[in-house]
């Protein structure tokens, strides 16, 4: 029904405790940059987009951030609506950042569609003298919690750092069913689009 | 070391609550470089536009922190094996989900500001009359918004055809004119004008005009000036982005939604931090000085306010802004009108899909319908309902049940202390009479499988803001059918007040 050149929209979110680098991946994915003294908790967009070219099939990427709202675990169920895979990313050098992702695993089954896509994050291999966290505590922990691909990074090397992004993509366009568009979102037929221009105001109106 | 951080900084303000006018007043003043502390004392967003799951819904019940809502009641219902209520998660339950007209001017300002992209709008399709009195007819008459529907009416001859019309064109006056009829008085109800010698409109035609106001009082009670703006505003939004309808509803419980929303474009500029189960405790307005020296140090030196939060952190801010109920503030709390007039208000899940009630002539199929119920229609234990009941019906595609079951939103002004019993009694009668028809298919006719009700008494204080300069008072929040433009006036006063003017207003930042 839809028009076939249209792109398949891809939403994928990143969470995780404050600090762990989220922002720094994303930006080292879509722009293959590294900002070591940006330490600010936001982007200052809604979300950051990726075109990808895949088996000559177009795709857009949406790649939305925490927005800080990571801090306070106040983030939005708004937030999760639609996502099709979602990167959990913990911090190696930082102890308590790996000790809160059972919560973050927990509040995205919470919130977000059943069947998401999960994939675990240990950002940060470049601090190999402060790691806190051994590999093999991140692998059991993705098992356990039902996260189907487990990678360590570095968004600063560039260590493995696509490698979440790209993991994702291919798991939701090989996975029957994870881009089902009815699943979450709306049909778009049904979808009344509150910014079309060039109507008549009270067109359909009565005394006329 | 987070929680610290929050007495790291002065803000701009602290907004305390998650309701519509705070969260929009958050994404304003954030995307306009100020530092916004927000705050709910909820472990949710939204207050009295969040949208809960069951346990969620359950626990709010039993725990509602708000002295304007009382007789809170949470019931469910047997079912028949496997038609029954599904897991907690399935449901996103509004406590206001709230219409909103496609003319209205939050619409718009969600357009301008690029913030419609991230919700979804479905259509309000079907606008009903309920009336029952002839067995054999259907008791769902359709709301004429046309004059072709007018004409089709089998139920008028066509002098009432006629003269329908001529009144519909007398209030919406799209040509100008007024068809002869010249200055009404205040006085007047919307019934009176309509029944007066020039129209003489049988009951049925009075019953859907006043559908169409959305005001939950009875039509002779109805100024007519009032009547006539929200009638116009219905026909002013017909038609606009799409042949039928005249008002939309976000998916996920519409406000709720929006709200949400609204708190992630602030958070996004980076400018406002959200704590939830955070609270202000006490405002310490620094007010010892003499008018002189605080003349001289709002020029001089910032002056700011300490505000100590639920939290045990002290901070400092320039500005507060609260509702009564979530400031600690000297304002008049809900009163309860001694007469104990107030909103019943519920939440209905039935296990059916009311298809019949959401078809449209034209494509897109609605997901939102609103049923009329007049007083007196409903009739339970020989009391029936002596103000109109309003029906709001959200269908699956919402997002806010699962497929198969609809959500019914309904409400009634009253002054009993008992609105379930008619409530229960209206949805009854609504699922025999529309979902049985449905119910020959594959499905059975629909029955409820849970409820929960409440009245509050919010909508009977004065609604102007009080504010002291720095401490910014918003009314309680107000239950309607339609979430009112006028939300958006009280919130740019206090933008205004804060940012100097109401220039850009949620216009997107610069970064």
């Amino acid at each position: 029904m839809s028009a076939p050149e249209r792109p398949t929209v891809i939403k994928a979110l990143l969470i995780g405790p404050s600090s762990s680098g989220k922002t720094s991946l994303l930006k080292r994915y879509v722009d293959d940059v590294f900002e070591p003294d940006d330490t600010t908790t936001t982007i200052g967009v809604d979300f950051r987009e990726k075109k990808l070219t895949i088996n000559k099939k177009l795709y857009r990427l949406l790649l939305h951030d925490t927005a800080g709202q990571e801090r306070f675990r106040t983030l939005t169920s708004s937030y999760y609506r639609g996502a099709h895979g979602i990167l959990l990313v913990y911090d190696i050098s930082n102890r308590d950042s790996f000790l809160s992702m059972p919560r973050w695993f927990e509040e995205a089954e919470r919130f977000a569609p059943e069947g998401v896509i999960k994939i675990l994050v240990g950002n940060k291999t470049d601090r190999t003298a402060q790691r806190a966290v051994k590999a093999s505590e991140g692998e059991e922990l993705a098992k356990k919690y039902g996260a189907i691909h487990f990678t360590e990074t570095s968004a600063k090397t560039r260590d493995h750092a696509k490698e979440p992004f790209q993991k994702l993509v291919d798991v939701v366009l090989s996975t029957p069913g994870a881009l089902d568009p009815n699943r979450m979102v709306a049909r778009k037929a049904d979808v009344v689009d509150v910014s079309a221009q060039g109507q008549t105001p009270g067109g359909g109106g009565c005394a006329c | 070391m987070d929680i610290e951080a929050l007495d790291q900084t002065v803000w701009d303000a602290v907004i305390a609550g998650t309701g519509f006018r705070e969260s929009l007043l958050a994404a304003a003043l954030a995307r306009a470089g100020k530092r916004i502390l927000h705050l709910d004392r909820n472990p949710y967003y939204g207050e009295e536009y969040a949208a809960l799951s069951l346990d969620e819904l359950k626990a709010w019940t039993k725990n509602v922190n708000s002295s304007h809502i009382r007789s809170v009641q949470y019931r469910t219902y047997p079912a028949p094996e496997g038609s029954g209520l599904k897991n907690s998660r399935s449901y996103t339950l509004g406590l206001s989900p709230g219409l909103l007209y496609t003319g209205s001017q939050i619409l718009s300002l969600l357009v301008r500001s690029n913030l419609h992209e991230s919700l979804e709008f479905l259509k309000v399709g079907g606008w009903f009359v309920y009336d029952a009195s002839d067995p054999r007819s259907d008791p769902l008459k359709r709301v004429p918004n046309s004059r072709e529907d007018i004409f089709n009416d089998k139920t008028l001859d066509l002098r009432a055809k006629r003269v329908v019309v001529r009144a519909l064109k007398s209030i919406v006056g799209s040509e100008g004119t007024n068809s002869g009829i010249g200055a009404v008085s205040d006085s007047v109800s919307l019934q009176q004008y309509l029944e007066q010698p020039t129209f003489r409109l049988p009951p049925s035609i009075v019953a859907a005009f006043t559908s169409l106001t959305l005001r939950h009082d009875l039509p002779n009670e109805l100024p007519f000036g009032e009547a006539e703006e929200r009638i116009k505003k219905y026909f002013d939004s017909l038609g606009r982005f799409g042949a039928g309808f005249s008002a939309v509803i976000g998916r996920y419980a519409s406000g709720s939604e929006l709200v949400q929303v609204l708190c992630r474009a602030a958070a996004v500029t980076g400018n406002a931090i959200y704590v939830l189960e955070n609270g202000i405790v006490d405002v310490h307005e620094v007010d010892s000085m003499s008018p002189s020296t605080r003349a001289l140090q709002n020029e001089c030196t910032e002056q700011n306010i300490r505000v100590s939060l639920k939290s045990g952190d002290v901070i400092r801010t320039r500005h507060v802004v609260g509702t009564p109920s979530n400031l600690p503030t000297k304002a008049p709390a809900a009163q309860i009108p001694s007469d104990g007039t107030g909103y019943w208000m519920s939440i209905y899940v039935v296990s059916s899909s009311l298809k019949r009630i959401f078809q449209t002539d034209e494509p897109p199929p609605a997901a939102g319908a609103i049923i009329y119920v007049p007083a007196g229609s409903i009739e339970v234990d020989s009391r029936s309902n002596i103000n109109p009941i309003y029906v709001v019906v959200h269908s699956s595609d919402t997002g806010e049940c699962p497929d198969g079951q609809s959500i019914l939103y309904v409400s009634m002004k009253d002054t009993s202390s008992d609105g379930a019993t008619l409530f229960d009694a209206a949805v009854e009668s609504l699922l025999q009479k529309v979902a049985s028809e449905e119910g020959t298919a594959d499905s059975p006719a629909g029955h409820i499988l849970l409820s929960v009700v409440f009245k509050t008494y919010a909508g009977s204080e004065p609604s102007d803001q009080f504010s002291s300069g720095t401490v910014h008072l918003l009314s309680h929040h107000t239950p309607t059918i339609e979430i009112p433009d006028s939300l958006v006036e009280q919130t740019m006063e206090i933008y205004e007040k804060i940012v100097g003017s109401r220039d850009a207003f949620l216009e997107k930042a610069t970064l």
